[in-house]
């Protein structure tokens, strides 16, 4: 009996339109799941998963120019092999009839970083959930029946076995452990229960880093429920931290990316100075961000990308300065810049102001807002504040509601960053960013 | 209690998923076997086809949604605690004997971890229930050269190189097939929905701005109708915020289209409402049924029965039939949505909001269709009666706060009001924030438009998308803007 592979390469062979190339991805997970409601289990759950993803290529020709056209199609493995051969003939179509500009996928390549096995994957199975529940319940102060605590708490843990292959011989077997907890801390207040919502992605049990996460958030809930409503505030900076200040860094990363730069959604170029908007700006604090193919502690590492490109650490921004354009080889292609592959992951080289400095004068600090939203193409950026800390130079104390909203562009010549850095949900970045121009709209009049 | 669904299940059953109908025998005898080790047994079988279409500058490609799944989930009570087993293959070849045998092994091996809440018994009254919908122009049937033709013409038409830099378009179909088993249910449905959108960036120096239109619906193809109407509006929209001034942040008088009313319905009280988040005492609402949440001009529902958009259906995806839940009437909030677990631990009604991102995923309370009912007055009315504030349109995202009741929308357009008449200033994008029951409160005038939209996905916390629509009349209240 053949395989699922196999089948779906007969398919590919016996496509009455000729498959100019082809690309193949097979993930096989277990994910692990948890549900608590303080210390309940809501119900117990296990999930067992294998999606095949194909990608067909077929190329045409005009006079001297060649085409190649595209279609990816999911193949789920109760499709019969009769089942299977129809979506290829269908996707084989589908792809002759898009004429885009002609790329060459990648061939055979070694990986150019490894990818650390994790140390999930050497503790017993029924211990790898339990390390991970234990990390984040351990940071609920004894006190917990009077102060803050864990209302609900979800917990997975996939463990993925995945193998990509394409037509030019390109073939990579890799694993990866993908954690992800969501949970709620609430708290008593005067008015009531108050509560806040924050998740965290890992890939390994480092129980210091889960800890921290929760203990934060469990500290800033009993701030929450002593929190005054945001008064209106005028010039006066604000302090994004975490994975709003990670966002900030990301529209840096995510307009220097060759699809972004091909289609004219970023108007970044090589050579350009990303933290200027007219030549005469000056830069309070020049940028220098690498493209990462591997961040400890990340779930979203990997060797290579979903073309099969190797991936390797590029420096993307020096000194405010574009030096290399990353992303989809074959939009590198279609811009004749060099072929780098799409990252899944950046860092950010620390800042020139420790925390301490941007907390010596007057600030707003947002910790905790109820969507924070960054467009990756204006840069426009807005959110609900469900916890900030407002210092006025003399007292710091917890505030909330309002919101504040700004955009990039207007910002990163005067921006500055922390000299502290940390990991963030795709990145290694400072801590924080402090903002001077951003709009605060406060709870009073 | 549901409607406006047993006139509509007479389809004859091969309009239903192949896959479903070979599976069925087999998957009904695994759940006969296993019924003798369980309290409850059930199984969710799912097998959703899709397509999907862009163009975006320089480029064309055909791929599948991310909806696109099939798979099974098993769901098993044994003194009152549940556990679910979901496996994207089954292998038949070994039978129903020993396929009913690894599936309990896993199910009691769940069902033994520590600490699991024993809920009252799952019910499983007799039910035989069929749903079928066809669109009227089949995607999987379409030559793909000339949807792609339309995208690209679409996202052209948009482009002036000058201004409006950049522009793509993307088309979305999903037949959705869906069967659930128990001892005594039987149901099946297949219904498809489709999407689209068509994005457009201006540029002026280094300054960009993004606005879009979309449509959606229980439609096919004939669904791109509808978006190819807007190109002109959109064209002078990207052309407008381009000038946008920030707003002066304040409180405001304001008017929310039916996509941004539709939106503040569904973040402040349809996640508010949802009887999960009454099981985790995360929901303020729970103090005030009964009570007034919002002016006499607020009557609100939810529900996938007696609509038609993305977020409607027979069955939800732990087989309770869909119904119409009125959540305020006249400003008295009257009670929640529920999934079946929830329902069963705080002992009220299941109201078929029990709903799944995939097989693969759990079922929580989740929305439908959500909406506020239309009122009587008209846009021009409502527009003449602001002294200052601003008509909002064009939503980005919304996000719910079911404990301390705020509530914060995201909008791209904000077109002024003074004295009754537009101002032609725009502004771009707009944060808008409030106190929830102060927000509907205020709603002083909804209009006797109706409109559903059912373009994008909600999440519950950061994950678990399923498909849902929003919206009603306009609405007029006040917010505070920024």
């Amino acid at each position: 009996m053949m395989n699922m592979i196999d089948t779906i390469l007969e398919g590919v062979k016996a496509s009455k339109i000729a498959i100019s190339d082809w690309r193949l991805v097979r993930k096989q997970g277990t994910r692990q799941e948890q549900y608590f409601v303080g210390s309940e289990a809501e119900q117990a759950r296990l999930v067992q998963e294998t999606r095949y993803s194909l990608t067909v290529y077929v190329d045409t020709i005009d006079g001297d120019k060649k085409f190649r056209g595209e279609a990816t199609i999911s193949i789920q493995p109760t499709l019969t092999a009769d089942e299977v051969s129809a979506k290829i003939a269908q996707a084989a179509y589908a792809a002759s009839k898009s004429r885009n500009q002609w790329f060459e996928l990648p061939g055979p390549a070694e990986p150019k970083v490894a990818i650390p096995v994790s140390a999930f994957s050497v503790l017993p199975e029924s211990q790898q959930l339990e390390e991970v529940r234990k990390a984040l319940f351990q940071a609920v102060p004894e006190s917990a029946a009077s102060g803050p605590r864990i209302n609900s708490l979800e917990l997975f843990l996939t463990h993925e076995e995945n193998f990509m292959l394409n037509s030019k011989g390109f073939s990579h077997r890799s694993e990866a452990w993908k954690g992800y907890s969501e949970f709620v801390v609430d708290s008593a207040s005067p008015s009531g229960p108050v509560e806040l919502f924050d998740d965290i992605e890992f890939s390994e049990p480092d129980r210091e880093r889960l800890a921290e996460t929760i203990g934060a958030r469990l500290a800033e809930v009993r701030d929450r429920a002593a929190a005054v409503p945001l008064p209106n505030l005028k010039d006066i900076p604000v302090i994004l931290r975490g994975k709003e200040a990670e966002q900030f860094f990301a529209w840096f990363f995510h307009n220097a990316r060759t699809e972004m730069v091909f289609s004219k959604a970023s108007s970044f170029s090589v050579g350009m100075n990303v933290q200027k908007n007219t030549d005469t700006d000056s830069v309070q604090e020049p940028l220098t961000i690498w493209a990462e193919p591997f961040l400890p502690g990340l779930p979203a590492s990997t060797s290579f990308d979903s073309d099969g490109f190797p991936l390797e650490r590029t420096l993307v921004v020096e000194n405010g300065v574009l030096k290399t354009l990353i992303g989809s080889v074959r939009h590198a292609d279609w811009l004749s810049v060099p072929r780098k592959g799409a990252f899944p992951l950046f860092s950010v080289e620390p800042g020139t102001m420790p925390l301490s400095e941007m907390h010596a004068s007057p600030y707003l600090e947002p910790v905790m807002f109820s969507d924070f939203r960054l467009d990756p193409v204006t840069g426009s950026f807005g959110a609900e504040i469900r916890l900030a800390y407002y210092y006025d130079g003399i007292k710091r104390v917890p505030v909330t509601g309002g919101s504040i909203s700004g955009a990039v562009p207007m910002l990163r010549n005067t921006m500055r960053c922390s000299t502290e850095r940390g990991l963030a949900t795709m990145s290694l970045c400072p801590i924080a960013v402090k903002l001077q121009g951003v709009s605060i709209t406060g709870m009073t009049e | 209690m549901y409607t406006g669904i047993e006139k509509e299940i007479s389809m004859p059953e091969s309009h239903h998923s192949a896959f479903l109908r070979a599976a069925r025998p087999l998957l009904k005898e695994v759940v006969g076997i296993l019924s003798r080790q369980f309290d409850y047994i059930s199984v969710l079988c799912t097998d959703d086809n899709g397509i999907s279409y862009a163009a975006t500058p320089g480029e064309t490609r055909t791929a599948e949604p991310m909806w696109v799944q099939r798979g099974f989930v098993f769901r098993a009570q044994k003194q009152g605690k549940v556990a679910e087993y979901a496996v994207s293959n089954l292998e038949v070849a070994d039978g129903a004997q020993q396929l009913a045998e690894g599936i309990a092994m896993a199910l009691h091996q769940l069902l033994a971890s520590p600490g699991l809440i024993a809920y009252p018994a799952i019910p499983d009254q007799a039910m035989t229930r069929e749903f079928s919908l066809q669109p009227a122009e089949d995607p999987f049937l379409a030559e793909p050269e000339q949807v792609l033709s339309r995208l690209t013409s679409l996202r052209e038409t948009l482009t002036d190189r000058k201004v409006i830099v950049m522009a793509q378009s993307r088309y979305e179909y999903v037949r959705v097939s869906r069967m659930f088993l128990s001892p005594h249910r039987d149901l099946i449905q297949t219904f498809p929905w489709s999407q689209a959108y068509l994005f457009g960036i201006s540029r002026r120096d280094q300054l960009s701005k993004m606005s879009y239109r979309s449509a959606s619906g229980r439609k096919g193809l004939e669904l791109l109708q509808d978006l190819e109407t807007t190109v002109p509006d959109l064209t002078q929209e990207l052309h407008d915020i381009l000038d946008a001034t920030p707003i002066e942040p304040g409180e405001y008088e304001v008017i929310l289209d039916p996509d941004m009313a539709g939106t503040l319905a569904h973040e402040a009280f349809g996640h508010g409402v949802e009887t999960d988040m009454f099981f985790k005492k995360r929901a303020k609402a729970t103090e005030y049924l009964g009570k007034r949440v919002g002016s006499e001009l607020v009557t609100m529902y939810d529900g996938a029965a007696d609509a038609e958009q993305t977020g409607s259906f027979l069955f939800d995806d732990e087989g309770t039939l869909a119904h119409k839940t009125k959540i305020i009437d006249h400003g008295i909030l009257l009670g929640g949505i529920s999934d079946m677990l929830s329902s069963l631990a705080l002992n009220i009604p299941q109201t078929g909001n029990g709903r799944r991102e995939a097989f693969s995923h759990k079922a929580y309370a989740r929305m439908t269709n959500t909406y506020f009912e239309p009122g009587t007055a008209t846009l021009e009315e409502m527009v003449a009666s602001v002294k200052h504030g601003w008509q909002l349109s064009r939503l980005n995202a919304g996000m719910e706060d079911p404990r301390n009741w705020g509530i914060q929308l995201l909008c791209m357009v904000g077109r002024e009001i003074v004295d009754g008449a537009y101002t032609g200033r725009v502004a771009s994008p707009i944060v808008c924030s409030g106190y929830v029951p102060d927000v509907l409160s205020a709603i002083s005038m909804v209009s006797k438009d109706f409109t559903l939209s059912g373009s994008g996905a909600c999440g519950k916390g950061k994950k678990e998308y399923v498909k849902v629509s929003s919206g009603g009349p306009y609405v007029k209240t006040r917010m505070r803007l920024g």
